[in-house]
């Protein structure tokens, strides 16, 4: 094959557009994620062999517009200007053309490489409305490709088009021109910064500085504070002319051609009703929809407990039959005890046990709420009550996560826009009673000081978790972010992209935290035989058993719950010599000891979690906070208890 | 100076303000701006145009070469604003009064040359009032209106940390399509002053109330209304 052969094409576009099934569709499961230098936001990337060409396709992020509101934007543009694909695939959802064409008359100015895709031309055909493609195709000076992707529809002709563009290195002569004042600054400005070696367009640059992206802005000002000046005298100048800001002039005007060619190529067809339109009412009614709400969220707890608990029951009984193999094979030797103990049941089936029964169900859960668009629809019914602790709707998602486990619940927080927003919200959903510590707060309070104990532990919870919202949005440099959302429409979820994406996500869980659980379990295992267990209790005395006033040897249990919280029971009750808490604690330390577990620390596969999403600064930072205002409550909790109990 | 004469100066001043604001017009919805196009909207054969746009171009109002676009000085379009503003205010005022819409234009023409600044703010401020130009959280489920403007004073005003106020998210609105005489229609409103949720454009975005309360809309009537 000749080295020639080889292409680049990235595919862009706004989100819930059908993009992620096309490039599913297109490179099947001959896929990888990456992520972008310094920023938390993936990008997939395959590989397809097309009549003899080898083509690496590349999904971007969903956006609306290059404005780098979102990370996702800023990624979008580096990339299409860093990394030079050959051909950038804009897809667009055709029902909804002239706010897709924003996005798309932007990427026009950035490059003129692009194919231009209009994906669910079925749902508009059934809404007996017309496109016209050539005339689209036409007025933008791209080809334009109809398309269904999720029958596969237009597939081939989109690889072609892709290829002929890459081949001959289309260049536009025309491009879409703004009304005269604007055109006239956009062109003076672009002059004069040419040569700078700002590294966009000059068009693109120049409209960009009008609109004062401030990332662009700040580029421009190190290299030479004179393009800001000038810039910002053009801008003086819109503003005197239309008494509008030059960004919402340039919006104005960019919409204004949106909707001009959408009107010149678009036949309208009848407005949409039927079962979505009914569904998206009773979905965000004031009444039905928080009922519904509830009744899918505990849809999904049950059925992830009873599925995860089956499952573990399974895993469970494979492990203690392994376990009988292993040591009547390899002898009960302490190497074999610590391989075994720390690598294989605690590190790999530890990480397995959590994965499998709980963490790639509520993927799978999740992607479905994901992909029919009912995600965007709690998150709008949500957002009143979530603004009272500096954040938006959205952050509701990982937080209900965090009740399952708070793995999914941290890495559910890159939906927040915001680095502030990330942050806030992964932080509070790490103080959620996820499955593991419910076994706990059930296991040891609930059954030995009965059921209104332990409810009014997860309230006490709920109140301190709001509390801190509210403390930490204060200090958390930034300001809070409204909400702005798009609400897709509502539609079944397709079940191999839900499937996809899930196992996407829990492959991304495991190589990130499979090797800290394993290290982990191996260092605690080699400490457990080597004896030092009674020095790390008398090490930790000062604290459980003055501070804390708890048995001395609770000290090691806790230091173990890092690793698997729910297992802290199982050891507490070894240590302890018996199940029966009752008989060796007070129900003051009961509570204690519950109190101090359910805040001290998310676990290790957590921490892991918070460092991918938010560096390890922020995740040591949480995890320091949380041990620390563990002890403090737990702290006060034993000697304001001790006065009544 | 005669009455006569006096009266053919007003006619005269009249037909200049008639050209800036209409070459305003032009400018204002980035519309191009030539003889032919001039000539077509004032109904004036594009002879008498030329002649006129000579004139305006020599008391300082625009730039233009022949059969080239016409653009505003600064002084024509200070005019050209103010009347155009006049215009609209005295449509408006006679939208209200009932007139059916074919008279309302002709007969606006006429007045807003007759406007004096202050009756025309006083008109102005009583149809803000009257007019139905109200936040876009203050329109019910199923009602309509056009965006006039987006606040960002009401938007960013005694919010205690600067909520919202972000200029990235001023920014978003406007990419997610609310820009100036956008029509929205408010589908549905979140209790515990929660977002709004509004179609535009095609489609459906929701917004944080607070955001709902800067955008300034024009209450155009229920979608009812409007599909019957």
């Amino acid at each position: 094959m000749s080295p020639d052969k080889k292409i680049k094409i990235a595919l862009a576009g706004n989100a819930n557009v059908g993009k992620s099934v096309i490039f599913n569709a297109l490179t099947g499961l001959n896929q990888h994620v990456g992520n972008w230098p310094g920023k938390t936001v993936e990008i997939f990337s395959g590989n397809l062999e097309f009549e003899g060409w080898k083509i690496e396709i590349v999904d971007l992020p969903g956006i609306y517009s290059f404005s780098t509101y979102s990370i996702e934007e800023e990624v979008t543009r580096e990339f299409i200007v860093k990394e030079k694909p050959d051909v950038v695939v804009n897809v667009v959802d055709a029902n909804a053309l002239e706010r897709n064409l924003y996005f798309t008359l932007q990427l026009l100015e950035l490059t003129d490489n692009v194919v231009l895709v209009l994906n669910q031309m079925d749902v508009v055909a059934k809404r007996g409305a017309v496109i016209d493609v050539k005339k689209l195709a036409e007025i933008l000076g791209v080809p334009v490709i109809p398309a269904i992707a999720t029958q596969g529809k237009g597939l081939t002709e989109i690889v072609r088009a892709a290829i002929q563009i890459a081949q001959h290195g289309k260049k536009r002569r025309k491009f879409l021109r703004y009304g005269y004042e604007i055109e006239k600054r956009i062109e003076k400005l672009a002059k004069f910064i040419e040569g700078y070696g700002i590294p966009y367009p000059p068009r693109f640059t120049a409209i960009r500085l009008l609109e004062h992206d401030t990332q662009i802005w700040s580029t421009a000002e190190k290299i030479d504070r004179r393009i800001i000046t000038a810039a910002q005298i053009l801008r003086n100048e819109i503003f005197e002319i239309h008494k509008e800001n030059a960004e919402t002039v340039l919006a104005t005007e960019r919409f204004g051609l949106c909707a001009s060619i959408t009107t010149r190529v678009m036949q309208r067809g009848s407005a949409r009703h039927g079962i979505a339109e009914k569904l998206d009412y009773f979905t965000t009614h004031r009444v039905y929809g928080y009922a519904f709400l509830i009744l899918v969220l505990s849809g999904i707890f049950v059925g992830v407990f009873y599925i995860g608990s089956l499952i573990a029951e399974g895993m469970d009984m494979l492990f203690e039959y392994l376990s009988n193999v292993y040591f009547t094979s390899f002898g009960s030797s302490e190497l074999a005890k610590i391989l075994w103990d720390g690598l294989i049941a605690g590190g790999i089936g530890g990480a397995l046990s959590v994965v499998i029964p709980f963490v790639l169900p509520f993927y799978i859960f999740l992607s479905i709420l994901e992909d029919s668009g009912y995600l965007a629809r709690a998150a709008f019914l949500m957002d009143g009550l979530m603004h009272r602790i500096g954040l938006h709707g959205k952050a509701f998602i990982p937080l209900i996560l965090g009740y399952g486990c708070n793995v999914p619940a941290c890495i559910g927080c890159r939906i927040m826009e915001t680095e502030r927003e990330r942050t806030l919200a992964a932080f509070l959903s790490t103080l959620i009673p996820c499955s593991a510590r419910t076994v706990i707060i059930l296991g040891v309070v609930g059954v030995f000081m009965g059921i209104h104990w332990a409810l009014l532990l997860y309230l006490l919870n709920i109140i301190i978790v709001f509390a801190i919202g509210k403390v930490a949005s204060k200090y958390l440099p930034g300001t809070g972010t409204g909400l702005i959302m798009e609400i897709p429409e509502l539609r079944k979820p397709e079940m191999h992209v839900v499937l996809k994406q899930s196992w996407h996500r829990v492959r991304d869980f495991l190589i990130i935290a499979m090797p800290i659980i394993i290290a982990g379990s191996v260092i605690i295992a080699v400490l457990n035989s080597l004896g030092y267990l009674s020095i790390v209790n008398s090490a930790l005395s000062p604290v459980v058993v003055w501070w804390l006033g708890l048995p001395a040897v609770v000290g090691f249990t806790l230091i173990f719950g890092i690793l698997r919280k729910e297992l802290t029971v199982v050891m507490l009750a070894a240590f302890l010599g018996t199940t029966n808490f009752a008989s060796v604690l007070t129900p003051v330390q009961m509570l204690v000891f519950t109190i101090v577990v359910m805040f001290y620390v998310p676990c290790i596969a957590t921490i892991a979690a918070l460092w991918k999403e938010l560096g390890w600064k922020k995740a040591l930072a949480i995890t320091v906070f949380e041990i620390g205002f563990a002890l403090v409550l737990g702290g006060i909790v034993f000697r304001v208890l001790a006065l009544f109990m | 100076m005669t009455d006569k004469e006096n009266a053919e100066e007003r006619k005269e001043s009249e037909r200049v303000e008639e050209y800036l604001e209409e070459i305003r017009r032009a400018e204002e919805n980035s519309e191009e701006c030539t003889t032919t196009t001039l000539a077509k909207k004032l109904k004036i054969t594009p002879a008498s145009v030329t002649e006129m746009l000579r004139k305006l171009r020599r008391d300082g109002y625009i730039e233009y070469e022949p059969y080239g676009d016409v653009h505003l000085t600064a002084r024509g379009r200070a005019v050209g604003k103010s009347v155009l503003d006049r215009h609209r205010v005295a449509e408006e005022f006679l939208r209200m009064l009932g007139l059916n819409e074919e008279e309302i234009h002709d007969e606006a023409c006429k007045l807003e040359h007759a406007l004096s600044d202050k009756v025309f703010l006083a008109l102005s401020e009583h149809l803000k009032e009257l007019g139905g130009v109200v936040p876009l959280s203050a329109l019910k489920e199923g009602e309509k209106g056009v965006i006039v403007r987006i606040d960002t004073d009401l938007i960013c005003m005694g919010r205690g940390h600067g909520y919202g106020c972000s200029e990235n998210a001023l920014k978003r609105l406007a990419d997610l399509g609310f820009t100036p005489k956008t029509e929205v229609e408010v589908k549905r409103i979140a209790p515990f002053g929660g977002p709004v949720e509004v179609t535009l454009r095609g489609t459906t975005v929701c917004i944080g109330r607070r955001f709902a309360e800067g955008i300034l809309v024009r209450k155009t009537g229920s979608a009812d209304n409007v599909s019957r």
